[in-house]
């Protein structure tokens, strides 16, 4: 069995398991907008459209920036150059459901940048060996964002409270954020992480 | 929980040791024996577990997600304001009257410099494909501090490129439009407005 370690580049993360009955994939939820759309609505100057994006992914270019060694100052900067570089790619992003991982891979070059800069004020005896790269499975933590992306709605905010968010909250957190039951937390969390999986499997 | 094949839900909740024992046995038990396809699945669950895990999100501070709000009214259309000024023109290559150790015209790009409430700043911009000029600049970075400076480029009042600069102040944009007329730079509250003639007179 491969596991996530031995996969090429490739950004196909999570490998689905055949199915003998295949669900049909997921429909996005109407109370939730596509990234697409609010791209779409960001060309027309919409700023709450903006502010939902900023919304959606601020923590994680800021984590890719951290993770790639920036101090808390330097990755916040970094995260606003990414934002920056967002409004003025707006009219050429080439996939608008891809945006997350257009996010990253910015954010992660921005850092390359702000790093290589900060080495080049800073005393040679004081410059740190390259560092080992913290994205051994780059390509399938972005696959995984954009599958996120794709799935959209409750599913998506379901499952990176649970599974991404540093601080794992509580069931009862996570419900009152939601708007539903703590009983339903535990069904609901077993429904949206296999629709990912179909989304991931549809996408390889 | 269901009773023979496990569904999904309890095969995650197996895996995350949310059964109690009597139906985590189960499970277990069902798994040793099992098809592939609950293999698989038990194995998928795994490594989602593990690729969530290796990136953590990290909450950003909380003045950093109000500036990222801004960027878009900011950049899309900076206000004229009680704290944005017009830069002046020091010089421009293609006028001949350019300081001692500046590049001399050479037709083939345009090179500025400007003075502004934001600290002095230098612009290059060479031909790049037809109708547009890469750009590169560089501001003096001793009056900016912390706030950095984004840069927004405008077409007849409409934002045509967007830029941050980096730390020490520099800046690089390329594919820009020929017929972009003002530079706004924006750090802080402080807005400066520069007048731009990138044409090659």
């Amino acid at each position: 069995m491969t596991t996530m370690s031995e996969r090429p580049t490739r950004a196909v993360p999570l490998r689905s398991p055949a199915r003998t009955t295949a669900p049909t994939r997921p429909e996005r939820s109407d109370a939730t907008v596509s990234d697409h759309d609010l791209l779409r609505r960001c060309r027309r100057r919409d700023s709450e459209a903006w502010n939902e994006l900023v919304r959606r992914y601020e923590r994680l270019v800021y984590t890719v920036a951290l993770r790639n060694g920036l101090s808390a100052d330097d990755a916040a900067d970094v995260t606003q150059s990414t934002f920056v570089a967002l409004v003025d790619s707006l009219d050429r992003i080439r996939d608008d459901e891809k945006l997350a991982s257009w996010l990253m891979t910015v954010a992660r070059r921005q850092a390359w940048r702000s790093r290589n800069l900060s080495r080049r004020t800073t005393p040679l005896e004081t410059t740190p060996e390259e560092s080992v790269d913290p994205f051994a499975d780059w390509a399938s933590v972005a696959a995984l964002h954009d599958a996120l992306a794709t799935l959209g709605g409750p599913c998506r905010d379901l499952l990176v409270a649970l599974y991404f968010e540093k601080e794992e909250p509580s069931y009862a957190e996570i419900a009152r954020r939601l708007g539903r039951s703590i009983g339903g937390i535990g069904p609901l969390r077993g429904r949206c992480l296999d629709k990912l999986r179909v989304i991931l499997q549809d996408e390889s | 929980m269901t009773i023979g094949r496990p569904t999904f839900t309890d095969l995650l909740d197996w895996v995350e040791g949310r059964l109690a024992p009597e139906q985590a046995d189960v499970v277990a038990a069902y798994v040793a024996t099992a098809d592939d396809a609950t293999m698989e699945t038990v194995e998928w669950i795994r490594e989602f577990h593990d690729a969530a895990g290796s990136m953590r999100l990290e909450q950003p501070p909380a003045d950093l997600s109000a500036r990222l709000r801004d960027v878009f009214v900011g950049l899309q259309g900076p206000e004229v304001s009680d704290r944005w000024s017009d830069a002046s023109l020091l010089y421009d290559t293609r006028s001949g009257l350019a300081a001692a150790g500046v590049r001399s015209y050479d037709g083939d790009g345009v090179h500025l410099a400007f003075d502004s409430d934001l600290g002095r700043f230098l612009l290059e911009a060479s031909p790049a494909g037809p109708g547009e000029v890469d750009i590169q600049g560089l501001i003096r970075t001793e009056l900016i501090g912390d706030d950095g400076v984004d840069l927004s480029f405008l077409g007849r009042g409409t934002l045509r490129r967007a830029a941050r600069a980096t730390a020490d102040g520099r800046f690089d944009v390329r594919g820009v439009p020929v017929d972009v007329d003002e530079l706004w730079l924006s750090s802080g509250g402080t807005r400066v407005r520069a007048a731009l003639d990138l044409t090659s007179r």
